[in-house]
């Protein structure tokens, strides 16, 4: 194949650097609202003066050859040329189509789920069911963003949430008016083509009173970005007696940092639900949190985490109880092979006033050989005296039993290894819509048959 | 015929013999009897044929002329040996169908054949076509015991090690279990492990042995059954030492 696209390419493109002339021109190009422009700019001074968190492991990234901002308005046919060979040929083996490839490799071609789409959002606008990309809302839904964005985590959160409040463009708004029940999930894959997964990705969700709503972000094939940093932030206001689901493939490749905020605030009644998968990147940071505010409020987490050859996967789940009877489940499996290393950070905080709530953390590794890792550092507070707070955790080897029971049956080792494997984190793959599920155990699987082969 | 032999057969884990110099044949076409008092090995005897990792094997196994003590547990199950466990481990997350379909896939040209065969075996075994889509735990016994023979049926082997199938069954479920063991032997060789001697009054049995502290003590035909039958198992292991 020839490549044809034009060496013009970037026409839209901030100064390198992270710097106020970049966020400036950001603003620029994006046409913010004054009070997004200063924002912005106050989230830069905080990044610039915050340190990073002294947890965390090391973070190997110049800042000054990060661009805030590129887009292009020609085809970039030569990025798919480009693109590394190992991620044509997991394409290739998950029978995705080549205009879907195209886009999962950044190189900005449309995909054809326009008429889906299309279709999809007539029929949810007739409910007031507001989808949309960020860039779009701040236009179109100008009061509402305003009286959301980033009242949940705030750019002084911490020193990423600060580089994605200045820097941020893309990502998904959504509003569910009361009482709406969506009974299809909605998924980012309906609207991939107006605008990608960028590098800062700023996604706003609020349930109004009594709704009801499943959101997929991303999609399990592999997404390849050049760019090296994703930081991206997730804030959802689930309101009294709603119910949100917010479910997320990670699969970025490996030369990506994936830094995200994510978090969600249930009022009285309400129920917040993450499912977190984690398969991709060369390091991970993400813990999604969940505030149980109102009384007999309900979050849960389950968390899969996978880590392969020099990928370091720190994942986990943050539970703040406030309000009255509130309860939580966490339960994060991870598996470790090739060197890798997957860590479960955790916390759960039951504040005083968070009577008679219940709290339950579950966190299962499985180690594949003997060279990789899996850590686990749970943090548990709890200040009043009627809660009920339990933690477990186990870190183990396949069994040999296992293996030998399956090889008995004339299944090879490498293979019974990979149904051992599906086996202990089914029960949160099951948890996701089908078509995710069976994507998720195939990329699994690959990722196994890549390291034992 | 083919014949499945060991030859001083000696099984261990940590140091501990738990099977000594076993040597048997059973050749197609024929059923043999291991009986032996608990604890006294018998398990682990099939767990050495079908190289448990856990264990460490000497000594020889043949199939046929082609020696297989060195190869690894799947090899030894493609090669056409099968072995039907006591307890099967319990393998959650993993449903069935996908168990058997991994298992025997090789075997058939299409998922339509393989589903067909499995339904076939699924009523001769009276067991519900549901079943495919539960995960491999919280079965009862019975159940266990018959999903064994099912997935040992779908390889088709030569050879089948049976441990304890008669355990944990009803009358009915004995009755039609070794009605199916009894028609496999035809062109299959099989040996059946047991404490009791009454599944084998619905067998036609060739040989049997009477084994303890990881030996074969004594070798006779079916009367010797019927001796364990009446005495028990002290006075004859006994006799013999």
């Amino acid at each position: 194949m020839k490549a044809k696209s034009s060496k013009k390419g970037y026409v839209y493109r901030t100064p390198p650097g992270i710097t106020k002339e970049a966020v400036i021109k950001l603003s620029e190009i994006k046409k913010d609202p004054a009070w997004m422009r200063e924002l912005r700019l106050k989230a830069l001074d905080a990044f610039l003066s915050m340190e990073l968190p002294s947890w965390s492991p090391e973070i190997p990234i110049d800042f000054s050859k990060i661009t805030l901002f590129t887009k292009s308005v020609e085809s970039q046919q030569s990025d798919w040329e480009k693109l590394p060979k190992e991620i044509k040929e997991t394409f290739d083996r998950l029978g995705i189509p080549q205009a879907e490839r195209e886009f999962l490799a950044g190189s900005g071609a449309q995909y054809e789920s326009e008429v889906v789409y299309k279709k999809l959002k007539e029929e949810i606008a007739k409910q007031g069911v507001i989808f949309s990309s960020m860039d779009e809302a701040i236009h179109e839904h100008p009061e509402t963003v305003k009286e959301y964005f980033g009242r949940l985590i705030p750019y002084s959160d911490n020193k990423y949430s600060a580089l994605n409040t200045a820097a941020w463009s893309g990502g998904t708004f959504i509003y569910i008016p009361k009482g709406v029940k969506l009974a299809m999930p909605l998924q980012t894959y309906y609207r991939m083509n107006f605008e990608g997964s960028g590098q800062f990705e700023r996604t706003l969700i609020i349930v109004d009173e009594g709704a009801e709503v499943h959101y997929v972000e991303g999609c399990t094939a592999p997404l390849y970005s050049s760019a090296s940093l994703h930081a991206g932030v997730v804030e959802i206001f689930a309101k009294k007696n709603s119910r949100m689901r917010f479910s997320t493939v990670q699969n970025w490749s490996k030369n990506v940092l994936n830094l995200t905020t994510k978090r969600g605030l249930a009022e009285e009644n309400a129920v917040i639900e993450w499912i977190d998968g984690n398969l991709g990147s060369g390091l991970n940071m993400k813990y999604p949190a969940i505030i149980l505010k109102g009384n007999n409020s309900r979050g849960d987490i389950l968390s899969i985490t996978s880590a392969g050859q020099s990928q370091n996967i720190d994942a986990g789940g943050k539970v703040i109880c406030v309000g009255k009877n509130t309860s939580s489940k966490v339960v994060g499996k991870g598996i470790s092979f090739e060197g890798g290393t997957h860590t479960y950070r955790g916390l759960v905080k039951v504040l005083k006033t968070a009577e008679n709530s219940n709290v339950s953390v579950n966190c299962d590794a499985l180690l594949l050989d003997d060279i990789s890792k899996s850590n686990t550092y749970p943090t548990n507070i709890i200040q009043n005296t009627n809660s009920v707070v339990k933690h477990e955790a186990s870190v183990g080897k396949i069994e040999q039993d296992k293996l030998f029971y399956l090889m008995s049956k004339g299944i090879s080792e490498e293979e019974a290894k990979t149904l051992v494997v599906l086996g202990f984190l089914s029960p949160i793959v099951k948890e996701l819509p089908m078509e995710y599920a069976v994507e998720l155990n195939k990329l699994i699987r690959m990722q196994m048959e890549n390291s034992v082969g | 015929m083919k014949a499945l032999k060991t030859e001083n057969l000696t099984v261990s884990i940590a140091g501990n013999k738990i099977v000594e110099s076993a040597s048997i044949e059973i050749k197609q076409g024929e059923l043999h009897v291991l009986m032996g008092p608990n604890g006294s090995g018998k398990s682990t005897l099939i767990f050495g044929i079908m190289k448990h990792p856990a264990y460490n094997v000497s000594g020889n196994i043949f199939l046929g002329s082609e020696e297989i003590t060195h190869l690894s547990t799947d090899q030894i199950s493609r090669k056409g040996v099968s072995a039907l466990f006591q307890s099967p481990i319990d393998l959650p997350g993993i449903r069935l169908r996908h168990l058997l379909w991994n298992s025997s896939k090789h075997r058939f040209k299409s998922s339509k054949d393989f589903s067909q065969r499995v339904e076939e075996l699924l009523s001769l075994l009276s067991l519900e076509k549901s079943i495919l889509e539960r995960e491999i735990t919280g079965f009862s016994g019975g159940e266990r015991k018959r999903i064994e023979l099912l997935s040992a049926l779908l390889l088709d082997p030569q050879f089948l090690l049976v441990d304890e199938v008669d355990s944990g069954l009803d009358v009915d479920s004995l009755k039609s279990v070794a009605s199916i063991l009894k028609s496999l032997k035809k062109n299959k060789g099989i040996l059946i492990i047991t404490h009791y001697t009454r599944i084998l009054e619905y067998l036609d049995v060739d040989a049997v042995y009477l084994y303890d502290k990881g030996k074969i003590l004594k070798q006779g035909g079916i009367e010797l059954a019927g001796k364990i039958n009446d005495s028990g198992f002290e006075p004859i292991i006994n006799g013999n030492s």
